[in-house]
């Protein structure tokens, strides 16, 4: 039982790890390569923590060694097109000016269920209404609607309205980042001055965000007791 | 980048520990086969093999505990079971003694060669 526990108590730091060096995108979409990496860690990290006659070795070895090539492949994707198409495929065009490309969706073994099911989870309800739409190769659907049924956007209506980057957090639970004041330009000199004319202290912000030194929102931590 | 390295760095080693762990594994085997050896020509003369049985025991013991942390221990245990009974055999001077020793090293040998890429120990 101990042996099970430190195990696993191991187990979950290399998987950590593996799946940190894999990158940011194994967390969320993933190209066919990566999907059967994640499927064979899941299982070869399990087989050392239930079976103890098998070394850990055993789990580490494979789970890093996989890791390893999939960076790699990773990388030679990111360097050459044709080992990119070769390990995640292509992006497909299944609606092209508005037509169905029904030889590319009997090819992709997409149902005419699966397309309107993609197609209402981008808010679209009316086939007509798309101008194109692209399998991509993590399978998820990209659709273009066609212009007279797109949201009119600012450069639609004439309007220009004035760029600027959305709001960072300053301070999170009263601690400051220091990251954040870079990035505005400010430092915390200007924070203590805004943080204290709020009638608070830093360690008594809950969450502060900004997007210039005359735009910021603080919200003071709650009295729990 | 970085994880491009640290990915190679990973696969090298990776790849530079399996190897020495065969070259381990290898030379361990030889030093098994030799004492087996030892054991069957002290035999042959018709001499006392229990000081050789123990001395090849005593490897195997020590030898085992490394290599419980390359290979599964079934392996390990099967071979350790058969292995215990030679002391004995070999302080009654049984007949017995030379077939199981055999069966032992045979084991052992198969043991290493596995470790090794072969189309067998691959599949």
């Amino acid at each position: 039982m101990l042996i099970v526990f430190i195990r696993a108590f191991v187990l979950y730091f290399v998987i950590v790890a593996a799946v940190r060096l894999m990158g940011k995108r194994q967390i969320g979409e993933m190209q066919p390569s990566e999907l059967v990496v994640t499927i064979l860690l899941s299982n070869i990290a399990t087989l050392p923590v239930e079976d103890i006659s098998i070394p850990m070795t055993m789990g580490i070895v494979p789970v890093f060694t996989l890791v390893a090539i999939d960076v790699i492949i990773s990388y030679l994707s990111l360097r050459y097109r044709g080992v990119r198409r070769a390990v995640s495929g292509s992006a497909k065009l299944i609606i092209s000016q508005g037509k169905i490309d029904q030889h590319a969706m009997r090819e992709l073994r997409f149902t005419n269920d699966d397309l309107m099911a993609a197609l209402r989870a981008q808010q679209i309800f009316d086939l007509d209404d798309v101008q194109f739409a692209v399998a991509e190769t993590t399978g998820t659907i990209s659709v273009c609607p066609k212009k007279a049924a797109a949201p009119p956007t600012s450069a639609d209506l004439g309007l220009s309205p004035e760029e600027k980057d959305p709001p960072v957090m300053v301070i999170s639970d009263g601690q400051v980042s220091q990251a954040a004041l870079r990035h505005l330009g400010l430092d915390e000199k200007w924070l203590g001055k805004i943080v204290k004319a709020s009638g608070a202290d830093i360690s008594g912000v809950f969450l502060m965000t900004a997007d210039s030194a005359a735009s910021y929102t603080i919200v003071k931590k709650e009295d729990m007791k | 980048m970085k994880r491009l390295y640290i990915s190679i760095v990973l696969l090298l080693t990776v790849l530079a520990g399996g190897i020495a762990s065969s070259l381990y594994i290898e030379s361990a085997d030889d030093d098994i086969q030799r004492l087996g050896e030892d054991i069957r020509q002290a035999a042959a003369r018709g001499e006392d093999t229990s000081d050789e049985a123990a001395k090849l025991c005593q490897y195997w013991e020590s030898y085992s505990r490394v290599l419980s942390c390359i290979e599964n221990s079934s392996a390990i245990t099967a071979i350790t079971a058969e292995m215990s009974r030679l002391p004995a055999l070999a302080a009654d001077s049984s007949p017995d003694l030379v077939p199981q020793l055999d069966a032992v090293l045979a084991q052992c040998r198969t043991l290493s060669a596995r470790q090794w890429p072969h189309l067998y120990s691959l599949l």
